[in-house]
């Protein structure tokens, strides 16, 4: 009669420990991505040196035509400032964006659900992270929007 | 009977438990990282916006007059009468009343102050950019730097403020 072994490991019970293990795994590192997020918009997202930055442009556009911006917005999401075309003192402000080290200046309502709904395939995957990350409130207000040439972002509400 | 592991046990056993140790070592070993790093760098992050916030506000006063006043050394005068000295070294950075010293990882280099004049339409208008840069690198990572950058927007028609340099 044929002895039978009943040493070693069956198939389910490696596949059951294996589950387990791969699940406390992937948990643990979910966990580890979250830290690592919120280190990454801590130092990057609205610093007090950038919101500075930022209120450059904001006190520039206030001296220009901001209503025609304001005008422009009820037809689209945004409005993108960077190249200066829509102001009288374009080289002025080409000027200033160098001199803030601006990569990218966009101009929207404050109310960004359209936006984040539409977000253009010519913004960089990290900005549209931060376009996401910004919490607005749905008001007749608007809100600048800064990428700044080290990967930094920055936000400020324009009355 | 006897008793103990077969072979195959052991050998399953200590797979499993080698790709645990591997996995969660290499997490430890970044959440280490990720603590030394963010704990210097929220030192750096706040001293720069301290710093910044400390000028900005000043310049709130709208400057009238900038000076050398020594080595590394810049006073501004302000429409009120006041003045602050900005004095920027290779570890210490001063502004009025505020001074700190950055940690010692860190080193300033490459401080600088520019006026930039743009010509505008409307002679009511700011014409001009004040730039303050001061940079701070790490020692030890090229890479890694952080920037202190002030830009103060004003009319030279008004105040024509000279260029000046640390």
């Amino acid at each position: 009669m044929k002895k039978s072994n009943k040493n070693g490991f069956i198939l389910a019970e490696t596949i059951a420990i294996s589950v387990v293990i791969m699940t406390s795994l992937v948990i643990i590192y979910t966990q580890f991505r979250i830290v690592s997020n919120s280190y990454f918009k801590t130092f990057n997202y609205n610093s007090v040196n950038n919101l500075y930055l930022t209120n450059n442009v904001k006190e520039f556009i206030k001296t220009q035509s901001i209503d025609e911006l304001k005008k422009m917005l009820d037809n689209a999401d945004y409005v993108d400032l960077t190249s200066c075309s829509y102001f009288t003192e374009y080289i002025y402000c080409e000027a200033l964006f160098d001199s803030i080290g601006a990569n990218k200046v966009i101009f929207t309502k404050e109310d960004l659900s359209s936006l984040k709904n539409n977000l253009p395939s010519n913004f960089s995957e990290k900005l549209k992270q931060f376009i996401n990350y910004i919490n607005y409130e749905n008001n007749n207000n608007y809100r600048l929007i800064v990428e700044f040439s080290d990967e930094t972002y920055a936000s400020l509400l324009v009355k | 009977m006897k008793k103990g592991f077969t072979i195959v046990e052991l050998i399953v056993s200590f797979s499993l438990a080698m790709i645990i140790v591997i996995f969660l070592l290499k997490i430890v070993i970044n959440l280490k990282n990720l603590y030394t790093n963010s704990v210097l760098k929220t030192e750096i992050v706040n001293i720069q916006s301290i710093i910044s916030n400390e000028i900005n506000k000043s310049f709130e006063k709208t400057i009238v007059d900038i000076n050398n006043c020594g080595e590394g050394c810049i006073n501004f005068t302000y429409l009120d009468g006041s003045s602050d000295n900005l004095v920027v070294n290779t570890d210490t950075i001063e502004f009025g009343n505020y001074k700190t010293t950055i940690p010692d990882e860190y080193y300033i280099k490459n401080q600088s102050i520019n006026i930039s004049y743009s010509g505008v339409f409307d002679k009511y208008k700011n014409n001009s950019i004040l730039i303050i840069s001061i940079p701070i690198y790490n020692q030890r990572v090229e890479d890694e730097s952080y920037e202190i950058r002030v830009v103060y927007q004003f009319n030279s028609n008004n105040y024509d403020l000279k260029q000046v340099s640390f």
